[in-house]
């Protein structure tokens, strides 16, 4: 068990030393310094002819948005064509299907948004034209999307008063460019070599030894779980995702699997530093979410070690901990740690079946999606925590008698009325839509959704809409969800709670970096120390975690108590 | 008869309104459904009802990019 919980420390200590030199570099493509890949210019050129884009043309806030918005809708149409006409179109080896037009609406919006909460199995429900033109394009071009809208936020945080704040174009085809195609090279290479397929060839015929003769789904498996891990999206080639040993073989590519979906996130903050020149100010914020990971990651690891009390009031050997729904070749404390690393930060893959987890832990996980800002996805991450900033910096302001200030300029209504309205809207789409949930469940029972009644029914359908609410994508995968009021309910969540969230913090950012520049003074309050990270955290607990409390109480915390 | 007259125009007027939104319906119907039974090729079973949903879903998309759309300036304004 030591060596487990070994691995796990040294995991995130490689992922930590990796993310500051990352963070240097990506600081360094969006500020348009000497970089490593300069050479890929020409292919940014070419790039920015074919789309007939001025990359140089310096955009204001809402023409941000404007290009984010439309290069979006034009992808969610391109995805739900390819998805409803998989079946007829070509590399499709094993005759997969066309989607329902509600799976389709439901597939599309989920990995054009970044949380890929898959209503099908990879295996049976996509084919390979699907995978890689739609998904694998999407779990790029998403996750550029929300570094980019980062990297706006970033300029507009700059100690000026300006409404220029760079070229979306620009910095969007930079970030798919130099930053995350050269790392999925190398992440895709290193899972090829530790055992992933990366073919085109159907479904291959195997004996087992017992003489049975099986089919096995493969395909390029190994260049999507790459990207679905860089870019916090999520979404696996097959069904069971990173539980299947086609995508994580073995515990070497499950801890560069752990590594590759934490480490563009972690050096989003310490580019912040880097790109701002104020790295007081990435440590206290990357400080506030290592605190908060790591108050829901030790009880995760600690109760999945412990073991299942159910089991061993059994008189079973429940050493190896809770191994319900978790492979052997990873363990207890590895399977718990990636359980929370991949609800904090959005990528919502899993390497063991959530359903299974110990409630705390499975409270830990929500918790994890609730708060959705302690880390958080690629870029989104960063806006989800600007947004407790800009509240935290207000509150305290009342509470001192001091004019609220962030980083010069002065935060007034119309920024706290955004800020309000964004931090509001995560609770209201999960709560209202597993509140409706629960109501159509009660009034027909026999509907079939709820493999598990009571307590955990009800977390399965929380977790559900705040999985699809933090576009995290993960699943208590004993919900049948596979139907249109799961696909149209979810879809509507997914779409609502992915642009909003970007466009608030966008919007005040744009709307502070216009405002005129005061410079910092013995009445200013400092942002960058360890007093005004402990009243961003408490923010966060109270705004985000006591939201849900309520149904917490009904789902896992309930579940808990059962158990004893 | 000035109570007759009122009730025949307020009956007149609904008549009108409800032919002007089904024909619209139908307008919108029939030319999504073009596009639909594109997008549905593969659909097996119902296709008219497969048509209806993909429009209405592909609409409800379209509809929120909308709401995004305007969000921009309620922000701006707000």
């Amino acid at each position: 068990m030591n060596t487990e919980l070994l691995g796990v420390i040294l995991t995130f200590l490689v992922t930590l030393g990796l993310s500051i030199p990352l963070g240097k570099y990506i600081a360094r493509v969006y500020s348009g310094e000497k970089s490593l890949l300069d050479f890929m210019s020409p292919v940014e050129n070419f790039l920015y002819k074919l789309g007939g884009v001025d990359a140089k043309k310096e955009m204001n806030w809402k023409e941000h948005l404007v290009a984010l918005l439309t290069i979006n809708l034009v992808w969610f149409l391109w995805a739900i064509f390819i998805l409803m006409n998989q079946g007829w179109l070509p590399f499709n080896p094993d005759g997969n299907p066309s989607m329902s037009p509600d799976l389709a609406f439901n597939t599309a919006i989920s990995f054009l948004v970044n949380c890929n909460l898959q209503h099908y199995s990879g295996e049976t429900g996509a084919t390979y034209l699907s995978q890689i033109a739609c998904f694998a394009f999407l779990h790029f071009v998403s996750a550029a999307t929300g570094m980019t809208a980062c990297v706006v936020v970033f300029n507009a945080m700059k100690e000026r008063a300006t409404d220029k704040l760079g070229n979306f174009y620009n910095y969007f085809v930079k970030t798919n460019t130099r930053i995350l195609l050269p790392l999925a090279l190398m992440i895709a290479a290193a899972l090829a070599f530790g055992g992933s397929p990366m073919t085109f060839e159907g479904k291959d015929s195997i004996v087992t030894l017992q003489g049975d003769s099986v089919n096995v789904s493969r395909g390029p498996a190994a260049a999507m779980v790459a990207i679905k891990h860089l870019g916090t999206n999520g979404g696996g080639f097959f069904g069971a995702n990173s539980a299947v040993p086609f995508e994580n073989p073995s515990y070497f590519t499950n801890t560069v699997e752990l590594i590759a979906q934490a480490v563009i996130p972690f050096a989003m903050i310490f580019a912040l530093g880097f790109y701002l020149k104020k790295k007081k100010l990435a440590l206290m914020i990357f400080s506030v979410m290592t605190l908060g990971f790591l108050i829901l990651c030790l009880p995760t690891i600690y109760y999945e070690v412990q073991g299942n009390p159910a089991i061993a009031h059994m008189g079973i050997d429940n050493a190896a901990g809770a191994m319900e729904g978790k492979e052997t070749r990873f363990g207890a404390a590895s399977s718990g740690y990636w359980s929370i690393l991949t609800t904090v930060i959005s990528t919502g893959s899993v390497n063991s079946m959530h359903d299974s987890f110990m409630p705390v832990s499975g409270m830990n996980q929500l918790l994890g999606m609730m708060v959705n800002c302690f880390y958080g996805g690629v870029g989104v991450g960063f806006l989800n925590f600007y947004i407790f900033i800009i509240i935290a910096v207000f509150i305290s302001g009342l509470m001192v008698g001091r004019t609220p200030e962030f980083l010069g300029k002065k935060i007034e209504a119309r920024e706290m009325k955004i800020a309000v309205i964004i931090a509001l809207l995560h609770p209201l789409l999960i709560l209202a839509g597993t509140a409706l949930a629960a109501y159509v469940h009660y009034l027909h029972p026999d509907i079939g959704w709820l493999n598990n009644p009571g307590f955990h029914g009800f977390s399965e359908m929380l977790y559900e809409y705040t999985s699809s609410s933090a576009n995290n994508g993960s699943g208590f995968e004993g919900l049948g969800d596979n139907t249109p009021f799961w696909n149209i309910t979810t879809g509507m969540v997914l779409i609502l709670s992915r642009y909003l969230p970007i466009i608030g913090p966008v919007a005040i950012a744009g709307i502070l970096a216009n405002k005129k520049y005061i410079p910092e003074s013995a009445g200013t309050l400092k942002t960058d120390t360890a007093t005004f990270g402990l009243m961003v955290f408490s923010v966060i607990m109270i705004v985000a975690a006591l939201a849900f409390f309520p149904a917490l109480t009904l789902g896992p915390i309930a579940e808990y108590f059962s158990l004893y | 008869m000035e109570k007759h007259l009122s009730i025949l125009v307020g009956f007149f007027c609904c008549w009108i309104f409800i032919k002007i939104v089904s024909v619209t319906f139908l307008v919108v119907y029939k030319y999504g459904a073009f596009l639909a039974s594109g997008l549905a090729y593969s659909c097996q079973t119902n296709k008219n009802m497969e048509a209806l949903i993909t429009i209405s879903l592909i609409a409800t998309a379209l509809a929120a990019f909308g709401l995004f759309y305007r969000s921009i300036s309620y922000f701006e304004k707000i």
